[in-house]
């Protein structure tokens, strides 16, 4: 019945969502809290990622006892600390935002009480959570210092108008980003990402790696363009967000070659995918800023499919989380075969799939920004981190399979995935409409 | 209902929230096996 209810509300939330829908910003809360077209496209995609997060979730949780009330309500909770992220217009609400659904994903990644595994990653992410937190709050207290203010459209006004004290603006800013890259998990600040994906639950693991990938996002876009957006900080954190582009590309494709678990590999990933948003973000302009929610919600849209096609081959007691467990697949199944496959392709930046267009969206922003060595830097890892997804594919297809056992989901689990990977191949083919959605969105939520 | 017009951008964050509590209430007359 809460799995019923937790669903209702997603639903619920997504009817007021698009009924409430504005293109022009709307504030309430004394301006504290903000209704635009972005906020409302991305708090839609939160619905979604969460609601195909459950029923991906549903059979795994069930065969490991996890089924519970508490897991919904961590959810929502989460999931309405996402979407205070996304709204917020003030440094408060958008640390509650975070906050909300950074301490409901630490309990969440540490429900599996048994676990050693899962409880030692719940305490390495509460901890580096913490600091992250804390270095955040840090960097808040100096912006605070510096221009007298919280709310962000008061904080870019002074930024732009040059009524703040500088340098202890430019140090608030260097912790912000170092705390924004604890939260995005980019290097080198990523070390929690693979413990952590690696040793909870495979359904909380999900979680972790999709929705609240929206609201970093937002939370980038508030702080950082909309609040410290101003000419002469802009130089100052695009040089921040290069570094940090450039190292998560590096460290993240290379070391998930070296990987054997498919969970850690996938962690890995996320920190190259997570390269690639900072690039689109570092580029300054409206088009780049539109590549990157692009390229977050197709990223999402991989990586729902590619660890629920981990939960689907999941039963209860066996976890398949090695690359050997997806030896032979095509014999077990073709069909998941072939969806495994889009999504591996995507992942990958190959076309006809939808990763290739936010690829392409990401690096023709850099391009736009002259900074062209560092789109063929992130070409250059792209096709060293294209290795490990086509070794997937070659397991699939070219080997024997070890697990035997027959692959029978639920009739919702089985409609969804094959949505979710022929999806790769739609938005590949017509990536206009995802692609418009978001420029138009951030077109109309700013005022580039 | 003056109290509660004024909010109406947070709706969806409101409703959330409601139904977040509803099912922490619900839950407490579920048993593990109906959930």
């Amino acid at each position: 019945m809460t799995y019923a209810l937790t669903q209702a509300a997603l639903a619920g939330a997504f009817a007021i969502t698009y009924a409430t829908a504005t293109v022009e910003p709307v504030t309430t809360f004394s301006d504290m809290f903000v209704d635009d077209l972005m906020a409302d496209v991305l708090k839609l995609m939160v619905y979604l990622g969460v609601g195909a997060m459950l029923v991906y979730s549903r059979p795994y949780l069930a065969a490991r006892g996890l089924f519970r009330g508490e897991y919904f309500v961590l959810v929502l909770f989460a999931t309405l600390g996402m979407m205070v992220m996304i709204s917020a217009n003030h440094l408060l609400t958008l640390y509650l935002g975070l906050e909300l659904l950074s301490l409901s994903l630490y309990s969440m990644v540490a429900l599996q009480r048994d676990s050693a595994t899962a409880t030692e990653a719940a305490m390495k992410y509460f901890v580096l959570g913490a600091l992250a937190s804390g270095m955040l709050l840090y960097g808040m207290s100096m912006l605070y210092g510096a221009t007298g203010t919280l709310s962000i459209a008061e904080l870019s006004a002074l930024a732009v108008s040059g009524g703040a004290r500088d340098l202890v603006l430019v140090f608030g800013l260097v912790f912000i980003v170092a705390g924004l890259g604890f939260k995005l998990g980019a290097a080198p600040f990523h070390m929690w990402v693979p413990d952590v994906y690696h040793g909870a639950p495979t359904a909380v693991t999900l979680f972790i790696g999709t929705a609240p990938k929206f609201a970093a996002f937002a939370f980038i876009m508030r702080l950082l363009v909309l609040g410290l957006g101003a000419e002469q900080l802009l130089a100052e954190w695009q040089d921040m967000l290069v570094l940090m582009a450039v190292l998560s590309l590096a460290i993240g494709n290379v070391t998930a070659i070296a990987q054997t678990n498919l969970k850690r590999m996938l962690a890995y990933s996320t920190i190259g995918h997570m390269g690639f948003l900072l690039l689109g973000i570092l580029s300054g302009s409206a088009i780049g800023y539109g590549a990157g929610m692009f390229y977050v919600a197709v990223y999402v849209l991989m990586s729902l499919g590619t660890f629920g096609m981990i939960l689907l081959l999941s039963r209860g007691g066996f976890e398949a989380e090695y690359l050997d467990d997806f030896k032979g697949l095509n014999q077990r199944s073709p069909w998941y075969a072939f969806i495994m496959l889009l999504l591996m392709l995507s992942m990958a930046g190959i076309p006809p799939t939808v990763g290739f267009y936010a690829k392409l969206a990401v690096l023709q922003a850099v391009v736009d920004a002259n900074y062209l060595w560092l789109a063929v830097v992130a070409v250059l890892f792209s096709l060293i981190g294209a290795f490990y997804y086509l070794r997937l594919i070659r397991l699939m297809y070219f080997e024997a399979p070890v697990d035997t056992a027959p692959i029978e989901p639920r009739a919702d689990v089985r409609v969804l995935m094959s949505l979710n990977g022929l999806a790769m191949l739609v938005f590949g083919i017509f990536p206009e409409s995802l692609m418009g959605l978001c420029n138009y969105s951030i077109q109309a939520s700013f005022s580039f | 209902m003056q109290y509660i017009t004024p909010l109406w951008p947070a709706y969806p964050e409101l409703f959330l929230l409601a139904m977040a509590c509803a099912i922490l209430v619900a839950d407490l007359f579920v048993s593990d096996e109906t959930v």
